[in-house]
C-alpha cells in the first residue's frame, strides 16, 4: 500500500502538482491501475514536422487565442473501405461526401472537420480498426495536426454493410472502443457512420477551478459555447461521466507535451452544465443594490454554456483538481459503448496472478461517504480474476469494495461500459489471509475447549448433586487436562511468529501491523477468558462442588447386604 | 391283506380244548374279553388294528400285545390268541427252534446237566405267555400247536402296508419308525421303507416336487439299487421334465436332470435318448453358427455357438468350432447391482457413471497405476515434450494403433478443435481451469500440436482428462483408419441432437434397459487373425436388482466379471477356485459433503458437531465390512486414499466425542439465536430512537427470549448404495442423540437429480486419483467451478483451493494440500468416514486383467474371454 502511495507521489513531483486535497480515507485502501505515463515520443517525432510550420508562422501575423470554450474541434474525419461494391470510387466519393454533410449538419460550427477517404485505411473494416494502436496514430496525426481523429470503416459483403468507428484523440493519445453497425441498404451507410462518429466522439473538457462550496470541480467544455445544431449530438448531458487526464507541458515550451498522465479509476461525475444565469431570481445571501436612474432588467435570461460542474471520484488521493502550473487538466466526457465491462483483478506485484474468487460489494453511491441507498450487489471474481459490471443508465458509476476476508482490500470507483476489458491491480493479502484462516481453526479449537469445560462442569455438578464423589473427582481430572492459557498462547504465537517473519522478508510492513494486530485481539480475548478471576472462581466452584459431594456421600445411608 | 391271516382249520375241538385249559389256569385274565370263552376268533376274523390303536397300545403303558396264531387243519380255521408281548422277539419260533438245537447238541457230562437239558429241551416245547390285563399269570402254550406268531410290530408293518396303499405317508412313516426304533434293521422293515420312499416319490411327483421326488428315489437308491421298481420310475419322473426343460430351453436343466440319472443308473435309457437329442440339436446349432461365420456375421455365429454350447458341451470336433467361433467375437457377462443408466435423484456424479462413461468415452490420457500419485498413458499421444520450462508442451499423436485399440485415430485438428471447445466460455463444454491455463493452441502437422501455457500446469495428464469432442464437420475430416479394413472404418458417436460428436469412443452402447445394457467394441479387430489373438467385442451388463441372485449367477458361471466385491464375499471368492480376485489400486472413500448453497448448514460449529458424533469405527465394523478386525477398511480423515501424497501425516480420523458433538451443537443453536438477538435489538434500538425512550441493551438482551429458534432440519441425500444406506441410518440415530434432526433421501429414488433447494448433505463413495484437481469439483458438487459455489467456505478456504492451481512444484503443491487437509479436517468442510478397499472378481477364463486396477474396464480392450 505504501508503495501505492508513493507511486503516486511520484507522478505528483513530476508534475509539482499541488494536492488539493488529500482525503485520508484512502490511505489504507487504494488500488493502482495501469497509470504508465504515456511517453511524449509522439511529440518528439512530431518535431521536425513542426520546425517548417514554425518557419511558416513566422511569416504570418502573431496568433489569434481563442477562448477554450469557443475553440472548435479541429477534427480529420478519414474513411476506409472494404469489399466488392465499395471498389466503386463513384460510391466512395458519394459516400464521403454525405458524410461530409451529415456530419456538418451535425456539428455545425463546433467542428472543423476535414472529411477525406483514407489513404492509408485499406482495407477499412472492422478488423482492422480494432487492430490500431495509439502509437500508431500519434505517428500519422501529431496534436499539431489535429485535435480528433475519427476513422470509419465501411466493409461490404454479400450486399450487406458492416460501418465501423473509431476515435483517436491526440491529446490525450488514447484511441475510443470501436463501435459497429450493420445495414442492408447502401443509402442508409452514410446515416450509420455519422451516428457512429457521433456516439464515438469524446467532448474535451479542461479543469478550471474548484467551486466554492458542494467540493465540486469546474470545467470548461471545449466548444461548449458554439452551438451545435443536432441536439443528440450535444456534448454534454446529464449523468455523463468524464475520464481524468494530467498533460504537463514543458515549462519553456508551454505547447510541447512533456509527460501525459491517465487517471485511472478516478472519474468526474457530472452534476451541473448549461447553468441558467438569472436576474429574477435573488438568493437570501444577495443584497440588493440599486443605482440611480437605472432600472434593473430581470427578464434577461443566460445560459451558461461553456461551464460543468462535476464531483471527482476516486479510489484514493490523486494530483487532479488542484492548481498546477504547467499543467492541463483534461477531462475526456465518455459514454457507455458496451453493455458491461469486464474488469479484471490481479495481484499488484505479479500482474499475471489474477485475483480468483474474491468478493467485491457493487454499491451505487457517487461518493464513497454517501450512505448506501439500496444494498449492494455481491458478486465474485470468476476463475480469470473478472468481474462483469453491467451498465446502469441510472447510475453511470459504482463504488466497488473488495474484501480479503474480514480485510477490506480495496474501494475503487467505477464506470462501467466505457471500456470493455479494464484492469485493477490490488495489493497481495494472502499471509494476512493465511493468519486469519489460521486464527479461525484457532478460535474453533477455543470453543471446543469452552465446550468441553462447560459439559464437564455441567457433569461434575450433575455428579455432586447426586453424591457420586468419584465421578466429580474424575471430572475435575478431566477439566485439568483441558489445554489451558499457556498452551493456546504457545499455539497463537506459532501462528504469529513465522507470518511476522514472513511479512519482514517481503518487506510488508502493512501486513505485519495487521497480523499483529489480529493476533493481538486474539491474545485479548483469551486473557479475559483464562483472567484470574475467572480462574478463581472456578476452582472455588469446583471446590464447592467436592464438597457437596462428600457431604451427600456421606449423608446417603451405605447399600444393606440382603439378609 | 387280513387275507391272509385266514386260515381254514379243522381242529377246533382241539382249539376248544386248549381254551378251556387256559381258561382253568388263569380264569381272570380273560374277565374283560367279550369273546366266547370256549371258543377263540379265527384268524380270518381277526381285524387289523388301526395305526392309532397300534400307536396308543405301543405307549408306555404297555397295552402291546402279539397274535399267536394256532395251528388248526384247515388254514381257514386257524385261530388266534391275542397276547402280551412275548418275551423272545423277533423270530420267536424260530429263535427257540434254533435254541431248543442248540441245547439238543450239548452234551452233559453229569446228571445235573442232563437233568438241566432235559428241563431246557422241555421248556422249548412250549411257549410260555401271559394274557393281556393279566401280569401275573403265565401260560405255557406248547410251540407244536403254533402256526405262527404275528408280532405287534409286524402288525404294525401290516398297517403300515394298508396306510402306504392309502396314500397316508405320514403315519404309516410313523409307524415304520416305532418299528425301526424296536428293531433295528428289521428284514421286515426294509421292504416296507422302500415302499414307503417309492409311494412319496410318487405323491411328490405329482404335487409337482419333482426335485424332492428325485431325493426320495436317491434314497432309495441308496438303500437298494436293486429295488425293481426304481429303475422305471426314474424313468417316469424325470422324462417329462427333461421334455418339458428342452422345450422351455433351459436346457441348464434338462443336463442336471440327465446327469441325475447318470449318476444313479449309467446308460439310463432315458437319460440317453434325451442326450442324444440334445447333442444333435447342439450340432445343428453349430452348424448354423459356422454357416454365420463364413458370413461374417460374428456376433450372431458367436450367440449360436454359445447357444449350442448352453444346450451340451461340445466336444471333439464340436468343440474346436465353438472355441473358434465364440473367440471371434467374444462376450464379457458383467454382473451390477446398481441402478442401472435410468435417472435418480442423486445429485452428485456415482462411481456406476465413471463405469459406464469409461467404457464409451476415452480421455487424452487415462490412470493406469497409483501408488502415492496417479501415472497417466494416453492412447492418443506417443510423446508429449514440455520446453520452455513446461510453459509449452508439443504433443506428437500416434499414427498407427495396436490391431486390438477400439478407438479411432485422431489429428491434432480435431483435438485442438476440442480444446477450444473446451475452452470458448459460450461453449457447453467450457472448462474455465482449462481455459485459465491454455493460452494458445497450436497445429503444426496433422500428427503434431503444441499446447502453450499461460502457466505452467503441475500436471498436463491430468488437466487434460477429457474425451474429444467435436463439431460434426470436424469430426468428418481426418477421420482416416489407417488399419482399418474397407467398411470398418470407425465413424463417430453422435453425443446427442446438438450437432457435436463424440470422437474419442471406446464402445458403443447399443442396447440398454432396466435389465441390463449392450456395448460393442467400437472398431471391431480386422478378420484373419490368429484365434488367440482377438479380445472381447462386446460387453453385456446385466442388472441384478437382488445380491443373492447376483451371486448365484456368478457362481452358476453365468458372468465372468464382477467388477464389485462386497467386504464380507471377497474371502469366499478368494478361495474359490474358479474365480481371480483383483484389489482396486485406490479404495473407495466414503465421505459426507455438504450442499454449499444449501441455507441450512449454519456454520462451522454445526459441521464440527456433526462429524464429532459419529462413531466411524462402530459403523465401519458392524455395517460397511462386517469385519472387526476391519481388513480391508479404516476410518479416514481425507476424502482421498490415505496412501496418497496430499494426505497430511498428522492428521488423525476424527475422534468420537458425543459430549463435545453435543456442546458444539448447542453452541451452533446459540449463535443462530445471537444472531436473531442482535436482529430484534437493532430493531428495537430504531423504535426507541423513533419514540425518543432510553434504550438498555443489556436489559434488553437479558429479557429477550429468542429460544424459538432452532437449528434447521437437514436432509441428507445417500449414494444408491444398500450398505451406505445402512450406515446413513446409523449414522442418524448417532446425530439424533445430540437432537439433530435428519431426513434421509435414497439416492436411488427415480426421478431428476435433486436441485440444491432440496438438499443440505451428501453421502458419497468416491475414488479421487489427483486430489490435487479433483477436491474442487468434490467440495462445490459441481465440475463447472462455477466460483459461487464457493460461498460456504470462508475467504481464506477459498483462497487456498485457488492456489492449488497454482502450485509452482510438486513439493508446494503437497504442502498447500497438507494444509488443506488440516483445514479441512478442523473446520469440517467435509465429513470423512472411512475407505474401503475395493475388490473385483474374474472368472479365471478370462484373461488380461490388470493386477490393480484403477477403474472397473481399465484396458478393457485387450481382455480375453476364454470358453
Amino acid at each position: 500500500m505504501r508503495k501505492l502511495i508513493a507511486d503516486f507521489l511520484h507522478f505528483a513531483a513530476l508534475g509539482l502538482i499541488v494536492m488539493a486535497s488529500i482525503p485520508a480515507y484512502a490511505q489504507e485502501a487504494a488500488p493502482t491501475r495501469d497509470t504508465a505515463p504515456a511517453p511524449a515520443s509522439a511529440e518528439a517525432t512530431s518535431s521536425p514536422a513542426e520546425t517548417p510550420v514554425k518557419a511558416a508562422a513566422m511569416k504570418v501575423p502573431p496568433k489569434v487565442v481563442i477562448p477554450f470554450a469557443r475553440e472548435a474541434y479541429r477534427v480529420v474525419v478519414e474513411i476506409g473501405f472494404d469489399g466488392t461494391a465499395t471498389q466503386l470510387p463513384a460510391l466512395r466519393r458519394s459516400l464521403v461526401d454525405q458524410i461530409r454533410k451529415g456530419l456538418d449538419r451535425m456539428y455545425g460550427a463546433a467542428w472543423n472537420a476535414q472529411v477525406e477517404e483514407s489513404e492509408w485505411l485499406i482495407p477499412g473494416g472492422q478488423e482492422r480498426l480494432n487492430r490500431l494502436t495509439a502509437e500508431a496514430l500519434l505517428l500519422r496525426y501529431p496534436e499539431s495536426s489535429a485535435q480528433k481523429v475519427v476513422l470509419i470503416g465501411i466493409a461490404e459483403s454479400h450486399g450487406t454493410y458492416q460501418i465501423s468507428c473509431r476515435e483517436f484523440d491526440t491529446r490525450v493519445q488514447e484511441m475510443s472502443p470501436v463501435l459497429t453497425e450493420q445495414t442492408d441498404e447502401e443509402q442508409n451507410v452514410a446515416n450509420v457512420a455519422t451516428r457512429l462518429v457521433r456516439d464515438s466522439f469524446r467532448p474535451v473538457l479542461m479543469f478550471v477551478k474548484p467551486t466554492v462550496v458542494g467540493g465540486e470541480l469546474e470545467f470548461l467544455l471545449q466548444a461548449g459555447e458554439l452551438t451545435v445544431p443536432d441536439p443528440t449530438a450535444a456534448f454534454i448531458r446529464d449523468g455523463d461521466v468524464l475520464r481524468t487526464f494530467l498533460r504537463q507541458m514543458e515549462r519553456r515550451n508551454p505547447d510541447k507535451l512533456k509527460l501525459l498522465q491517465r487517471l485511472d479509476l478516478c472519474y468526474v461525475r457530472v452534476t451541473g452544465f448549461n447553468t441558467e444565469l438569472r436576474a429574477d431570481i435573488e438568493s437570501a445571501e444577495d443584497t440588493p443594490v440599486l443605482v440611480k436612474d437605472v432600472t434593473r432588467d430581470t427578464s434577461a435570461v443566460y445560459y451558461d454554456s461553456g461551464h460543468v460542474r462535476g464531483v471527482l471520484i476516486s479510489h484514493g488521493p490523486v494530483p487532479y483538481g488542484g492548481a498546477g502550473r504547467s499543467v492541463q487538466q483534461f477531462a475526456l466526457r465518455q459514454r457507455p459503448a458496451a453493455t458491461k465491462s469486464r474488469v479484471k483483478l490481479v495481484l499488484q506485484t505479479r500482474i499475471d496472478r489474477p485475483l480468483i474468487c474474491y468478493r467485491v460489494d457493487k454499491v451505487s453511491k457517487l461518493r464513497h461517504t454517501d450512505s448506501n441507498d439500496a444494498p449492494g450487489e455481491r458478486v465474485l471474481s470468476d476463475r480469470n480474476g473478472e468481474i462483469e459490471i453491467e451498465v446502469d443508465p441510472k447510475n453511470p458509476t459504482f463504488w466497488l469494495y473488495v474484501y480479503s476476508g474480514s480485510s477490506l482490500l480495496a474501494r475503487v470507483p467505477y464506470a462501467p461500459g466505457l471500456l470493455p476489458k479494464d484492469t485493477i491491480k490490488l495489493p497481495d493479502d494472502g499471509l494476512r489471509l493465511g493468519v486469519e484462516g489460521e486464527l479461525y481453526l484457532f478460535r474453533d479449537a477455543l470453543v471446543d475447549t469452552v465446550a468441553q469445560k462447560a459439559v464437564l462442569m455441567s457433569l461434575a455438578k450433575k455428579a455432586s448433586a447426586e453424591g457420586r464423589l468419584e465421578d466429580v473427582e474424575k471430572f475435575i481430572v478431566q477439566l485439568d487436562e483441558l489445554p489451558g492459557q499457556k498452551e493456546f498462547m504457545s499455539r497463537l504465537n506459532t501462528i504469529k511468529t513465522p507470518a511476522t517473519e514472513k511479512a519482514d522478508l517481503q518487506r510488508n510492513a502493512g501486513v505485519k501491523r495487521k497480523i499483529e494486530k489480529l493476533c493481538l485481539a486474539m491474545e485479548e480475548s483469551l486473557t479475559t477468558f483464562y483472567s484470574s478471576d475467572n480462574k478463581i472462581r472456578e476452582a472455588q466452584e469446583l471446590e464447592q462442588l467436592r464438597k457437596s459431594a462428600e457431604r451427600k456421600a456421606a449423608a446417603t445411608p451405605g447399600l444393606v447386604p440382603p439378609p | 391283506m387280513s387275507d391272509n391271516f385266514i386260515a381254514r382249520t379243522t381242529c377246533v375241538p382241539a382249539a376248544i380244548a386248549l381254551a378251556i385249559g387256559l381258561l382253568f389256569s388263569g380264569s381272570a385274565a380273560w374277565a374283560d374279553e367279550k369273546v366266547e370263552k370256549s371258543e377263540l376268533p379265527k384268524l380270518t376274523e381277526m381285524q387289523l388294528p388301526t395305526a392309532d390303536e397300534l400307536l396308543r397300545a405301543d405307549d408306555s403303558n404297555g397295552k402291546a400285545f402279539d397274535w399267536i396264531v394256532l395251528k388248526a387243519p384247515l388254514e381257514a380255521d386257524r385261530t388266534v390268541l391275542v397276547v402280551s408281548p412275548l418275551e423272545i422277539r423277533p423270530d420267536t419260533l424260530k429263535t427257540m427252534a434254533e435254541t431248543y438245537l442248540k441245547v439238543e447238541a450239548t452234551k452233559p457230562k453229569n446228571e445235573e446237566e442232563r437233568n438241566e437239558r432235559t428241563t431246557r429241551l422241555k421248556n422249548l416245547k412250549q411257549l410260555i405267555v401271559k394274557l393281556p390285563g393279566n401280569a401275573v399269570a403265565e401260560y405255557a402254550l406248547p410251540i407244536s400247536t403254533i402256526d405262527h406268531i404275528i408280532l405287534f410290530e409286524e402288525l404294525m408293518l401290516r398297517r403300515a402296508d394298508e396306510l402306504l396303499k392309502e396314500g397316508d405317508i405320514r403315519k404309516a412313516y410313523e409307524l415304520l419308525l416305532r418299528v425301526e426304533k424296536e428293531f433295528p434293521a428289521w428284514e421286515l422293515s426294509k421292504p416296507r421303507f422302500e415302499n414307503l420312499l417309492l409311494v412319496e416319490s410318487g405323491l411328490r411327483a405329482r404335487d409337482g416336487d419333482i426335485y424332492a421326488a428325485l431325493a426320495l428315489l436317491d434314497e432309495l437308491a441308496n438303500r437298494n439299487i436293486d429295488n425293481p421298481e426304481l429303475r422305471p420310475r426314474f424313468g417316469e419322473i424325470v422324462a417329462p421334465m427333461i421334455e418339458t426343460a428342452v422345450t422351455d430351453k433351459d436346457y441348464n436343466k434338462a443336463r442336471y436332470l440327465i446327469s441325475r440319472i447318470e449318476r444313479v443308473f449309467p446308460g439310463h435309457e432315458t437319460a440317453k435318448a434325451a442326450e442324444a437329442r440334445m447333442e444333435s440339436m447342439a450340432d445343428s446349432l453349430l452348424n448354423d453358427a459356422k454357416q454365420k461365420t463364413s458370413q461374417r456375421e460374428f456376433a450372431a455365429a458367436a450367440d449360436l455357438a454359445w447357444q449350442a454350447e448352453a444346450i451340451w458341451p461340445s466336444s471333439g470336433n464340436s468343440r474346436a468350432v465353438f472355441a473358434q467361433t465364440v473367440a471371434r467375437h467374444q462376450v464379457l457377462h458383467v454382473a451390477i447391482d446398481d441402478s442401472g443408466p435410468s435417472e435418480i435423484v442423486f445429485p452428485s456424479p456415482r462411481e456406476s457413471d465413471e463405469r459406464r462413461r469409461e467404457l464409451v468415452e476415452v480421455p487424452l490420457f487415462e490412470p493406469t497405476s497409483a501408488d502415492e500419485l496417479t501415472y497417466f498413458r494416453s492412447s492418443y499421444f506417443e510423446i508429449w515434450d514440455p520446453t520452455d520450462l513446461g510453459r509449452e508442451v508439443v504433443f506428437t499423436l500416434r499414427e498407427t494403433r495396436p490391431t486390438w485399440q477400439s478407438q479411432p485415430l485422431l489429428t491434432a485438428n480435431q483435438i485442438a478443435d476440442a480444446l477450444g471447445r473446451r475452452m470458448d466460455p459460450t461453449s457447453p463444454l467450457f472448462n474455465s481451469r482449462l481455459a485459465s491455463f491454455v493460452r494458445e493452441v497450436s497445429v503444426r502437422s496433422p500428427s503434431e500440436m503444441k499446447i502453450r501455457f499461460s502457466r505452467v500446469p503441475l500436471s498436463i495428464e491430468s488437466l487434460l482428462r477429457f474425451p474429444i469432442i467435436a463439431g460434426a464437420g470436424i469430426a468428418d475430416v481426418g477421420n482416416s483408419d489407417v488399419t482399418a479394413t474397407p467398411g470398418q472404418t470407425a465413424d463417430v458417436t453422435a453425443a446427442d441432437g446438438t450437432g457435436i460428436t463424440l470422437l474419442s469412443t471406446r464402445f458403443t452402447l447399443v442396447e440398454a434397459d432396466n435389465t441390463g445394457s449392450s456395448y460393442l467394441r467400437k472398431r471391431p479387430e480386422p478378420d484373419g487373425l490368429d484365434p488367440s489373438k482377438y479380445h472381447i467385442a462386446e460387453i453385456r451388463e446385466r442388472n441384478f436388482t437382488d445380491r443373492n441372485e447376483l451371486l448365484k449367477s456368478v457362481i452358476r458361471g453365468e458372468i465372468d466379471y464382477l467388477p464389485n466385491l462386497l467386504p464380507w464375499e471377497v474371502d469366499a471368492f478368494n478361495a474359490a477356485p474358479a474365480f481371480q480376485v483383483r484389489q482396486y489400486a485406490l479404495p473407495i472413500t466414503h465421505v459426507i459433503t455438504f450442499n454449499p448453497l444449501s441455507e441450512r448448514i449454519v456454520n462451522a460449529q454445526m459441521r464440527r458437531a456433526l462429524s464429532f458424533a459419529l462413531d466411524r469405527e462402530a459403523i465401519l465394523k458392524s455395517i460397511i465390512l462386517r469385519d472387526q478386525s476391519m481388513r480391508y477398511g479404516r476410518p479416514t480423515s481425507a476424502p482421498w486414499n490415505l496412501k496418497s501424497y496430499a494426505t497430511n501425516p498428522l492428521e488423525k480420523p476424527p475422534e468420537f466425542n458425543l459430549r463435545l458433538a453435543y456442546a458444539l451443537r448447542y453452541a451452533a443453536e446459540r449463535q443462530l439465536q445471537l444472531a436473531e438477538l442482535t436482529k430484534l435489538e437493532t430493531v428495537a434500538k430504531e423504535k426507541a430512537k423513533e419514540t425518543g425512550d432510553k434504550f438498555d441493551s443489556v436489559e434488553f438482551r437479558k429479557n429477550t427470549n429468542v429460544d424459538y429458534i432452532k437449528l434447521p432440519r437437514l436432509r441428507m441425500v445417500v449414494d444408491p448404495d444398500p450398505t451406505a444406506m445402512e450406515a446413513a441410518k446409523r449414522m442418524v440415530e448417532y446425530w439424533k442423540k445430540i437432537l439433530f434432526e435428519i431426513d434421509l433421501i435414497p439416492g436411488d429414488q427415480p426421478g431428476a437429480p435433486l436441485q440444491d433447494s432440496d438438499w443440505d448433505l451428501c453421502y458419497r463413495r468416491i475414488r479421487m486419483e489427483e486430489p490435487l484437481l479433483e477436491l474442487w469439483p468434490l467440495l462445490t458438487n459441481d465440475s463447472s467451478f462455477d466460483m459461487n459455489r464457493l460461498k460456504l467456505f470462508p475467504d481464506w478456504m477459498r483462497q487456498e483451493l485457488v492456489n492449488l492451481d497454482y502450485s509452482a512444484s510438486f513439493v508446494d503443491a503437497q504442502d498447500r494440500l497438507f494444509t488443506i487437509h488440516r483445514h479441512m479436517s478442523a473446520e469440517a468442510f467435509i465429513i470423512p468416514l472411512w475407505e474401503v478397499d475395493e475388490f473385483a472378481v474374474w472368472k479365471k477364463s478370462t484373461l488380461g486383467i490388470p493386477e490393480n486396477p484403477m477403474s472397473p474396464y481399465q484396458n478393457v480392450e485387450r481382455w480375453i474371454v476364454r470358453p
